[in-house]
């Protein structure tokens, strides 16, 4: 609001650590989607 | 003579299309079917709008922070509302077949995780967008600011947000499917987290105490926010 600039360094930063952060979401709920596989809590799922 | 049997089609994209898409057209005919879904995905950006829109017009006048940066506030409410939406539309949707029982009938079908999950992006998108731009129009009537004049850049904007909120919300149904719906309540006080470490969206950092401020500067959604509040100035100013 002060400088009236968009700056396109910090967008390219926050685009980058966010393909992280959603590579490393998406790679923690498959391997916790496998472990409710292999114990049964799918089953158990809404109880 | 019976009608020829098609097989179902596990392993090629068509069919991951396929399966995505209809578990998107199931979450689309349940919101359809459904006013009151629709009316709480719009009423607290609404509300949001409503109350900082009026601080920011009290503040107009009483304050010259704000009369710099008019629309600061608001265009800080509206991205934190695509933030905060994108990640709980992600979640609810898990959490409605939670609620129903229907994860392990999911399951037995072909459907694979990695298309759940798609399918889940794209509602969270739908979701956000019912929520969000009644309360842009709300921004546009009430107080005469656009969040629209950004033009382009509001795309960018928009799209890191929203992967933001997914990677919260892949997380919180993780940690969901894993401790079962006792963690429920994750999906709506988990993103309030990030709030205090990151207050970028609605105030500077100058206030913050010094040990906050570290895991500020490398908080790239603060400079992020302050980026498109900037931008937001320099829309405003073009249009008068």
């Amino acid at each position: 609001m002060f400088g009236g600039q968009v700056r396109l360094d910090l967008m390219a930063w926050s685009f980058g650590l966010n393909l992280i952060y959603l590579a490393g979401g998406g790679l923690f709920f498959l391997h916790t989607f496998r472990i409710a596989r292999r114990e049964g809590l799918l089953l158990h799922a809404g109880e | 003579m019976t009608a020829p049997h098609s097989e179902p089609d596990f392993g090629s994209l068509h069919g991951s299309v396929r399966r995505t898409g209809a578990m998107a057209l199931r979450y689309i005919y349940i919101l359809r079917s459904s006013w009151p879904r629709i009316l709480e995905l719009a009423y607290w950006p609404m509300m949001q709008m409503v109350l900082w829109g009026f601080i920011s017009k009290f503040l107009l006048t009483n304050s010259t922070w704000v009369a710099q940066a008019a629309g600061v506030l608001i265009a800080a409410v509206l991205m934190w509302d695509v933030l905060f939406r994108g990640q709980l539309g992600f979640s609810v949707s898990f959490l409605e077949e939670m609620w129903s029982r229907n994860l392990p009938n999911l399951f037995v079908t072909p459907l694979r995780p990695h298309e759940f999950i798609v399918a889940l992006i794209a509602m969270s998108m739908v979701r956000t967008l019912i929520g969000v731009l009644p309360a842009a129009g709300l921004a546009i009537v009430f107080y005469h600011f656009s969040i629209f004049d950004l033009g382009l850049p509001l795309i960018a904007f928009f799209f890191n947000l929203m992967m933001l909120g997914w990677s919260m919300g892949l997380i919180i149904t993780a940690l969901i499917l894993r401790n079962g719906l006792g963690a429920e309540s994750l999906a709506w006080m988990a993103m309030f987290i990030l709030a205090p470490p990151c207050p970028g969206c609605f105030i500077p950092s100058v206030p913050c105490p010094t040990g906050c401020r570290p895991s500020r500067w490398h908080c790239r959604r603060a400079m992020f926010s302050r980026a498109c509040a900037r931008s937001c100035s320099v829309a405003r100013c073009a249009s008068t």
